[in-house]
């Protein structure tokens, strides 16, 4: 280590910022960068927000990456082309995907289109049961005349996808050999290694998506470690959808794994920020420029899910964190519709050419401009540091629609941003009451550009009273990936009724799957075993939706089970409201999930405060349900130290975001930089 | 005795709500009624309920008229606006007590078909009744004399045991007499009880939400937001309505079965009337009632007035009961579209509303563009009964399929689409396989069979099963088996649905006509059937909108290179000419040249 003293650094490469967040170890500051992202060459949007955060960047010793990579390629379909291999008489799958549309009575819906199309999908002479037992063996003359048809055209990545090949695998693993005999060099992507889980629809799609990411994210990945290297950085890893991160060539492997790289930062920071500063639950709100994500982590752990769709009839059904998207940020376009109903989203005006208020053309009013005209975003804190925002715009969209709707200005302008805050409300009761959470429970984590501004309105909504705004709501999925933890997901389908339970079974295939958790973590060069977590999901037979319980430590058995079968009555109770005692019960897939920590990292703290906070100057704001700009104090967040504490209302500025602090709010500034709002009276 | 408080509308043009929170209460009643979708589709049994999404929640005022609903199956709309409202009237809404929950099937009581239960739970707040939460959901078996319900029957009493209205939980305690009496009545009493279950739990979610939103608004500001959404809805509808000419657009149509009476076909007629705000369907001038299960009630035939309607209408308007108020669908009693008891109608809704409905967009297409051919009419219902040796105990399987949507002037109809009365799902091939004695030999896209056009209908699918088990019994509920729907604007007619039977001793596929003797291709109950049979299921293509010989050459070379289209076909469906994998351009144009006038020749 040459004496010098060395960094660890998180990053996070969105669509139009990256963020850099580094700790020097042993230091007592978080040293904070932002810089636009470059697509092409991601590894310049780091060196430049290195620079800016002032962390020489050889001294990184470990380097922790979330990127929209893989998403952006999907969603545009640039992937590479693919060819699969599926059960002959069954090719067909992702295109006839479950035969539903989105909208009822939408007469003019254009199917999503396969992946892969029709010519590249070719059928396999191979057939394995229910059990597991092979039915037609599989018929490799045939195989290697459909491989071959495939490498004439040229595809660059293979998929496999054969009905029950998570009872039996051996047809898979010998069709990968065949593929490498004959094209040595050619991606190659399992189902029973993507995703060894009943449900062919969607154990196929998920692969599908993994072959098409694996040329792009092999070379991407690669490049940026290579590049990485050549600096000095000691390591690179990648953030997985799970949350945990991944060396950046072994996450290469799976890189439908990748595809929640970019929120899942700030879902991870936002539950250590939770679980430090002793908040019961989080109830994440990220809110940028053109959507507002939300998620629930009871007692501050991330909550996950397998039922994510790409797009609709795409699914990708591999553990990731759980956050439910809206058209909510704020260049969400506000207008009139046919009934003189006034509408707030889903269309944004992005950040070209963006809300009214940045004066490069934006015609329509916009969330942004709302706030503008209600004084909510001040001069003094120009956007990131340097864009400053026009209000004469901003007026002027918002009174044409005053105009139409026959209502002042501000109390358009206020709907707006009611309308906003109720679309966001529900997807946050979506992710709470849906999953039979109280939201009055939680603490309200507001990140993103947008999130602090209008975190107290929503606290309101949602009957919560407390509010968590971190130091830096800007950079926070760069913390998140700064403190993570490496962590790998594991399934297996064993499919047991509670009468043909076989314990045994069930004991070694958690063996198996523990075994592999250990090769894997030793891979990614941890000497020590990883902490597991093992759960089994199942449900009354004749369900169809399963509910996950923890499986108790030690060996699994008879008593285990017990355990988990009365485990499992409590929560359908608690969920549903009911239980049935004398149902039999489903077991379905075991799961494993195996986490590690580099090195345990302490945030650095912020200096006591030297007297109360002054004010820097006052803003005249039209405060929620008010009528009337009223004059409000105006604070630079930078002034704070550990222990301020502020009333409401206030504004308070920072180089990232703008906060609002309500009327009946008080903030409280604790050792961290965080703010803790306490808003009194909104829980009923 | 209690009341049910409702406000009174002074005048169509008053809405008083805050328009703010007259938007935000309509968003929390449509993510109320998602929420208590999810609750079902997480807790309920029967795979046609869970995996299939057959069934609809709905919240009503205190009227009992329709405020929001989730769309899974609009075919059940009709139901959810009759039905409720006569069970509620028949145990009287004075009777009604806070926790009590109301149950029915009755096919004659505007209930669509049998196995559809509605279940309905008053809301109350300060002892007086603002409201209700409504499920109706398919269950997988009634009774009767089919495993899981789809067959052909000459009247009710064969299909199953019809529930009249009766509380199955009064002030929140089940009513054991009268759930013993029902689960008595199935071959699955265990998926009938949790799929109940499941029901009381949404309606219980529905119930607490709508609590929840009057404590956050207050009594008063609910009840006039209920008011007014209808309002809205009904201005809008009305403007979109006015929109459309007036005139009286009619078309004819059959159901080519009902699966009992040789030789003949039921004759079908249609008008769709648009005058000034008002929309009115006639289905006045249809045959009488058939003798078979392949005929409609009113629950069922004036869903698919409103479906049609709501298909051609701007997706913007909300709906509720304010869009109805412009529509309305006569059907006279005693009809084939509304049968007179002891009439059968399980296969009439299911495979009636389908038809139906593209014969009313048929009459749309005469003035509006936005009418798509008709898609091929199918959801492939074929039910498997008999004793799974796995277990030694009685299975009841549905199966459900997608078809090829019509062609339409914006593009090709998909393929494999859930037909347009409903939106549910197919199951999975390895739950099914793990849960029945079934083993599916192939499920794949079916290539081209007909619906060519200037935009061609979307390909159906074809599903291959082998059965196992003993006492195996087949019945099938699919119609355009012998006769399709025809195209718009010059395309090409859909091509008919499938399903054919091998056993190992079978040289080829055979139509069950020829080999159980049945009356219809389609529709029959209990063929028996052996271990090793094969069931064989083709649904159609839909339907051709505009000139197969003005279809862009090189979308006809993009389904010959997806192995969708022979070169023939190519050739004699569309005049393109394909030679070694490129369009032979001036061959092309001289061969479409030449059938165009051959083809007008022909007509004129």
């Amino acid at each position: 280590m040459d004496g010098m003293t060395r960094a660890r650094a998180g990053a996070d490469a969105g669509g139009t910022f990256t963020d850099f967040v580094g700790l020097i170890g042993g230091s007592n500051e978080l040293k904070v960068g932002k810089t636009l992202s470059t697509p092409d060459d991601p590894a310049s949007a780091i060196e430049e927000a290195a620079r800016r955060a002032e962390l020489p960047i050889e001294s990184i010793e470990l380097l922790i990456y979330g990127t929209t990579v893989a998403t952006n390629a999907l969603v545009e379909r640039k992937g590479a082309k693919v060819g699969l291999l599926a059960t002959y008489g069954f090719r067909d799958l992702i295109a006839i995907q479950r035969v539903t549309r989105p909208d009822h009575f939408d007469l003019h819906w254009i199917k999503t289109p396969a992946l892969v199309p029709r010519r590249l999908r070719r059928g396999v002479k191979e057939r394995v049961l229910f059990d597991g037992a092979v039915e037609t063996p599989l018929d490799e003359a045939d195989l290697r005349n459909q491989i071959q048809f495939l490498l004439d055209e040229n595809v660059e990545a293979i998929s496999v996808a054969y009905l029950f090949s998570f009872m039996n695998s051996a047809h898979e693993e010998r069709t990968r050999e065949i593929i490498h005999e004959m094209a040595p060099n050619m991606q190659v992507s399992l189902s029973c290694e993507v995703l060894p889980k009943w449900g062919e629809f969607q154990r196929t799609s998920t692969t599908v998506i993994d072959a098409h990411l694996k040329p792009l994210l092999n070379k991407y990945l690669k490049a940026l470690d290579e590049r990485c290297h050549a600096h000095g950085i000691g390591s690179l890893q990648i953030m997985q959808s799970n949350g945990g991160a991944s060396a950046a060539l072994l996450a290469a492997e799976t890189p439908a794994r990748l595809v929640k790289s970019g929120p899942a930062g700030g879902v991870i920071a936002a539950a250590h920020l939770g679980k430090l500063t002793g908040q019961e639950h989080v109830l994440i709100a990220d809110m940028g420029g053109t959507s507002f994500e939300a998620g629930f982590m009871p007692n501050c752990d991330p909550c996950f899910t397998t039922r994510e769709e790409l797009e609709f009839g795409v699914p990708i059904s591999l553990n990731m964190i759980d956050v439910r998207s809206i058209g909510a940020g704020g260049g969400s376009i506000a207008r009139i519709d046919e009934a003189g109903i006034l509408k707030v989203g889903p269309q944004s005006a992005g950040s070209n050419p963006g809300p009214a208020c940045y004066g490069q053309g934006g015609a329509e009013a916009t969330i942004t401009d709302a706030n503008v005209v209600l004084g909510r975003m001040v001069e003094a804190f120009p956007l990131g540091g340097h864009l400053k925002l026009k209000k004469e715009l901003s007026e002027q969209v918002i009174d044409k629609l005053a105009e139409d709707l026959g209502m002042s200005r501000t109390r358009v302008a206020q709907g707006i941003v009611e309308i906003a805050v109720n679309n966001m409300a529900q997807a946050m009761r979506l992710v709470t009451i849906d999953r039979g959470h109280d939201p009055r429970t939680a603490t309200l984590v507001p990140y993103g550009g947008a999130g602090p501004l209008h975190a107290c309105q929503l606290a309101e909504a949602l009957q919560i009273s407390k509010v968590l705004v971190p130091r830096y709501p800007g950079a926070l999925s760069a913390l998140g990936a700064l403190i993570s933890e490496t962590r790998f997901d594991y399934r297996q389908t064993l499919r047991m009724l509670s009468s043909t339970l076989d314990v045994q079974r069930a004991d070694k295939v958690f063996s198996d799957l523990e075994r592999k958790a250990a090769e894997d973590f030793e891979k990614e060069g941890f000497a020590t075993a990883p902490l597991l977590e093992r759960t089994i999901e199942l449900r009354y037979f004749g369900q169809n939706f399963e509910l996950e319980v923890p499986v108790p430590p030690g060996t699994v058995d008879e008593k285990a089970f017990e355990q988990i079968v009365a485990d499992f009555h409590a929560e359908h109770d608690r969920l549903y409201g009911y239980t049935l005692p004398a149902q039999a019960i489903e077991f379905l897939n075991l799961n494993l999930a195996a986490r590690a920590t580099h090195s345990v990292i302490d945030l650095p703290k912020l200096a006591p405060a030297q007297g109360e906070a002054q004010p820097i100057g006052t803003a005249d704001v039209v405060l929620p349900g008010g009528d009337e700009p009223e004059q409000i104090p105006l604070y630079d967040r930078e002034t704070f130290g550990a222990g301020t504490v502020l009333k409401g209302p206030a504004i308070i500025g920072q180089m990232d975001t703008t906060t609002l602090l309500a009327r009946n709010a008080t903030a409280t500034v604790d050792e961290w930089g965080n703010m803790l709002i306490e808003l009194e009276g909104a829980t009923k | 005795m209690n009341k049910s408080i409702s406000l009174k509308q002074d005048t169509f043009d008053t809405v008083k709500t805050d328009p703010f929170v007259l938007e935000i209460i309509r968003n929390y009643l449509t993510t109320t009624c998602e929420e208590m979708g999810t609750t079902m589709m997480r807790t309920s049994f029967s795979p046609i309920f869970n995996e299939a999404r057959d069934f609809i929640v709905v919240l009503f005022d205190a009227d009992v008229e329709l405020l929001a609903q989730v769309d899974y199956v609009p075919a059940m709309l009709g139901s959810a606006r009759h039905g409720v409202k006569l069970a509620l009237h028949e145990v009287g809404i004075e009777n009604l007590e806070p926790g009590d929950v109301i149950i029915t099937n009755d096919p004659y009581r505007s209930n669509n078909h049998i196995p559809e239960h509605i279940l309905v739970k008053p809301i109350f707040k300060n002892d007086q009744i603002v409201g209700y939460a409504g499920s109706i959901a398919h269950m997988v078996d009634v009774g009767g004399t089919v495993p899981a319900a789809f067959g052909i029957h000459e009247n009710c009493f064969q299909e199953g045991m019809r529930i009249a209205p009766v509380k199955l939980f009064k002030r929140n305690e089940q009513q054991d007499d009268i759930l013993k009496l029902i689960l008595a009545n199935t071959r699955t009493p265990e998926f009938s009880y949790g799929d109940f279950m499941a029901m009381v739990g949404a309606l219980g979610r529905g119930e607490k939400r709508i609590h929840d939103l009057i404590d956050r608004y207050g009594l008063d500001t609910y009840l006039q937001a209920c008011l007014d959404m209808k309002t809205v809805s009904e201005r809008l509808m009305r403007k979109q309505i006015a929109e459309w000419p007036d005139g009286v657009y009619a078309v004819d149509d059959c159901f080519e079965s009902d699966g009992v009476t040789p030789n003949r076909n039921w004759q079908l007629k249609s008008k769709v009337v648009i005058r000034g705000e008002e929309v009115i369907i006639d289905l006045t001038g249809s045959d009488e009632p058939a003798n078979g299960s392949m005929a409609m009630n009113y629950g069922s035939s004036s869903s698919a007035g409103y479906e049609a309607v709501f298909q051609m209408a701007d997706r913007d308007i909300p709906i509720n009961e304010g869009c109805y108020r412009c529509i309305t669908v006569i059907s006279p009693y005693g009809s084939l579209t509304n049968v007179n008891y002891p009439h059968a109608t399980m296969a009439g809704n299911t495979e009636g509303q389908p038809v139906l409905i593209d014969m009313l967009l048929r009459g749309f297409a005469q003035f509006s563009e936005d009418a798509p051919a008709p898609d091929g009419n199918c959801c492939g219902l074929l039910a498997l009964g008999g004793i799974d040796e796995r277990t030694n105990l009685p299975f009841a399987f549905l199966n459900l399929e997608g078809t090829g949507w019509g062609g339409s002037k914006y593009a090709d109809g998909n393929s494999v689409q859930f037909s347009k009365l409903a939106n549910c799902s197919t199951q999975s091939i390895e739950v099914v396989e793990t849960r029945y004695p079934i083993t599916h030999v192939s499920f794949e896209i079916q290539p081209f069979r007909g619906g060519a056009g200037e935009h061609r209908g979307g390909f159906g699918s074809k599903r291959v099963m082998r059965v196992y088990g003993k006492e195996l019994v087949a019945s099938s509920s699919i119609s355009r088996c012998t006769m399709p729907a025809p195209g718009l604007n010059g395309g090409s007619s859909s091509s008919v649905n499938v399903i054919a039977f091998k056993s190992p001793s079978d040289a080829d596929w055979r139509l069950a006509t020829d080999k159980f003797g049945t009356v219809a291709p389609g529709l029959f109950s209990n063929a028996p059937l052996k271990p090793e049979d094969e069931v064989m299921i083709i649904t159609g293509n839909g339907a051709g909108y505009g000139s197969p010989f003005d279809r862009d050459a090189d979308a006809v070379l993009s389904d010959v290179a997806d192995e969708l289209l022979s070169v023939d076909q190519a050739k004699d469906e569309f005049g393109v000419v394909i030679e070694n994998g490129r369009v032979d351009v001036s061959a092309t144009a001289a061969l479409r040249k030449e059938m165009k006038s051959s083809l007008e020749g022909a007509v004129s």
